[in-house]
């Protein structure tokens, strides 16, 4: 059984510098993928070519061993193909790819992270899209995931829709919701496909900041949504938690916060009309309340630092939501920024890869935060949840270390690991891979935060991506 | 006919820069000693000095990646490296010196450097566009000479 990965923006961008016509935007986009055999045998991978047309070219195989991770990226610059490429599999593989945008002398200006996905679906949401939203814009892309051409249709929360007539196999059509006429600041969407599709947002700064997003849409809403990293007030950085209904009813949302390092636990409740969307954590903590455009109730104190996760603890009529989390820092170190999905704990499972774990590498010094959530419904003891992290450290000396999770942990608290600098266990200049496994079988989300210590404020160094459940 | 004139290149860099360095230990302001591993009978041996036009520093984020479509025209340049199997450089960060050990005999060698997450640089050709494919066979002990990159500021 071949196994098939999509990263849309990889898709259609790996080969290209994508230009863009306001001066103050990115001038281009770079992008790199890296994908991890998380089976314990092994394996080959191919990766197959479509140009525009949908004409497959000769495909590339290559073998990869058990738990291998590999790295792929290609010269935009010095190449004629304009297209797209798939990778297949005859191993089940994570992967995570890094969007980076450039400035016009070529040096990186942001970083956004996000994962592939499976296969697709013929209905996706995008919770959060955006129209010059304080400089703010977003454009995604739509892959055809199939193997005949399929036509698409838009539904934004407004009502405003747009028709896509005919995308090929394999090819992708691209929205730029930015100056686009009849669309609010903010606003979701609904893609929905006569076949199946995946869609990945990028959400970008074309104002003064660099700040860099991406996200992929989701094929299903959850009733209880989990969001596995909550970040306010911590050193200017904010987190904005955009719940869309993708129901049919108008629902009341309550989210509980819970601290994993900092701050207290707290509620904040929001009635969401059918098929909008709403902003958690923002109002409830890093914005006086009364700013809100909409009812907003809260017990959580405005303005305390906290970090933590929070979870959809109620859903008055019981509707499907989903959600993306903004972290946001303007201030103290200004132009960082970075988008999380929401996740589910019916998707979830015991097991939890990061394909890309790295700690103080580099000129810059770039390390990476892992957040462990346990959503079993139960606690999870100390020690219960064993982390291999495996690679190379600085002079390719090999790193294979186990972690375990410090303390016990009750129901949606999670456990924070930070990589940073010469915190143990992990040596300094590692670069690898993790994952992560409840040893008891009970049910764990992640996230993982990426962040360059000597960036310098003008780069948004920081990306993060979900954790890939196995 | 790419491949052949790759490996020319190759060549030529090979008998100017190798004779000045080979298997010399290297010594600099603090008399330390830089020692180049000897290849093993089936592997091979690469190394080199790496340094950047630019006023930031390379780094110890060394890799030696595989052209994957080097033989195929049509196909993009297409780079991979694996964070276990690829070898990764041992660097003296200060001088730029590296090594790398352990090499399997191939034919699709790219030296490069990784500077964040997904944002690489590519020891090029003289046109500073294609990549340097280098190759080797077992028992080899290559000098690449001094690499002059440019780095991010």
């Amino acid at each position: 059984m071949r196994k098939l990965l999509y990263l849309s923006i990889i898709l259609a961008m790996l080969f290209l510098a994508v230009p863009l016509v306001q001066a103050q935007a990115p001038a281009k986009y770079e992008t790199q993928v890296n994908v991890t055999n998380v089976a314990d045998v092994n394996g080959a991978i191919t990766l197959r070519f479509f140009k525009r047309d949908g004409t497959e070219l000769k495909p590339i195989t290559r073998p990869i061993e058990a738990y291998e991770t590999i790295y792929f990226t290609s010269f935009q610059d010095i190449s004629n193909f304009d297209g797209s490429m798939v990778i297949e599999s005859d191993v089940p593989l994570a992967s995570m790819g890094m969007l980076i945008s450039k400035n016009s002398a070529g040096n990186a200006t942001g970083y956004a992270g996000y994962i592939g996905v499976p296969g697709g679906s013929d209905t996706v949401y995008l919770p959060l899209l955006m129209n010059s939203n304080y400089g703010y814009s977003t454009f995604f892309y739509i892959q055809n995931t199939t193997d005949t051409p399929i036509s698409a249709t838009v539904t934004y929360s407004n009502g405003k829709v747009t028709q896509i007539p005919n995308i090929e196999p394999s090819a992708s059509h691209k929205i730029d919701n930015r100056g686009e006429a009849g669309l609010p600041k903010h606003f979701s969407a609904v893609v929905t496909a006569s076949g199946a599709v995946a869609v990945a947002v990028v959400e970008y700064n074309d104002g003064t900041g660099n700040q860099l997003y991406s996200y992929n849409g989701f094929e299903s809403g959850d009733t209880l949504p989990i969001f596995p990293m909550i970040n306010e007030n911590n050193y200017g950085y904010w987190t904005s938690a955009n719940i869309q209904n993708t129901g049919t009813k108008s629902t009341t949302i309550t989210m509980t916060y819970t601290p994993t390092e900092a701050g207290s636990s707290c509620t904040e409740t929001i009635t969401i009309p059918a098929g909008e969307k709403r902003d958690f954590g923002t109002y409830a903590f890093a914005f006086p309340l009364d700013w809100a455009p909409y009812t907003v109730a809260s017990t959580c104190k405005n303005g305390e630092r906290f970090i933590g996760s929070g979870t959809v603890t109620a859903n008055s009529a019981n509707q499907p939501l989903v959600g993306i989390v903004n972290q946001i820092n303007e201030t103290n170190d200004p132009n960082k920024g970075a988008a999380l999905m929401s996740q589910s704990a019916a998707l979830a499972s015991d097991t939890i890869v990061f394909p890309f774990v790295q700690q103080w590498v580099g000129p810059w010094s770039w390390w990476t935060s892992m957040t462990v959530i346990n959503v079993s419904g139960s606690t999870i003891a100390k020690n219960d949840i064993v982390c291999s992290v495996k690679c190379t450290a600085s002079g390719g000396s090999p790193v294979d270390i186990t972690m375990k999770n410090p303390e016990a942990l009750a129901n949606n608290a999670g456990w924070l690991h930070q990589f940073y600098w010469d915190r143990a266990p992990i040596p300094e200049g590692f670069l690898g891979g993790a994952i992560c496994k409840s040893t008891s079988g009970q049910s764990i989300v992640g996230t993982l935060n990426i962040l360059a210590h000597n960036a310098g404020i003008q780069v948004d160094s920081l990306a993060v991506y979900e954790g890939i459940s196995q | 006919m790419k491949k052949v004139l790759i490996i020319s290149l190759f060549l030529v860099l090979l008998c100017v820069q190798s004779c000045s360095f080979a298997q010399k230990p290297m010594l600099d302001d603090e008399q330390q000693v830089w020692t180049i591993p000897t290849p093993t009978e089936d592997m091979a041996v690469i190394y080199g000095e790496v340094h950047s036009s630019t006023k930031s520093s390379v780094g110890d984020m060394v890799f030696l990646s595989e052209n994957l479509s080097f033989d195929d025209q049509e196909l993009p340049p297409t780079i991979s490296f694996s964070y276990q199997y690829s070898p990764r450089a041992v660097v003296d960060t200060a001088r730029g010196y590296f090594y790398f050990e352990n090499v399997k005999p191939g034919g699709n060698y790219v030296v490069t450097v990784l500077t964040g997450p997904g944002n690489f640089i590519f020891v090029t050709q003289d046109d500073g566009k294609m990549p340097l494919t280098i190759s080797v066979e077992a028992g080899d002990s290559i000098d690449l000479g001094k690499l002059i990159i440019e780095m991010p500021d």
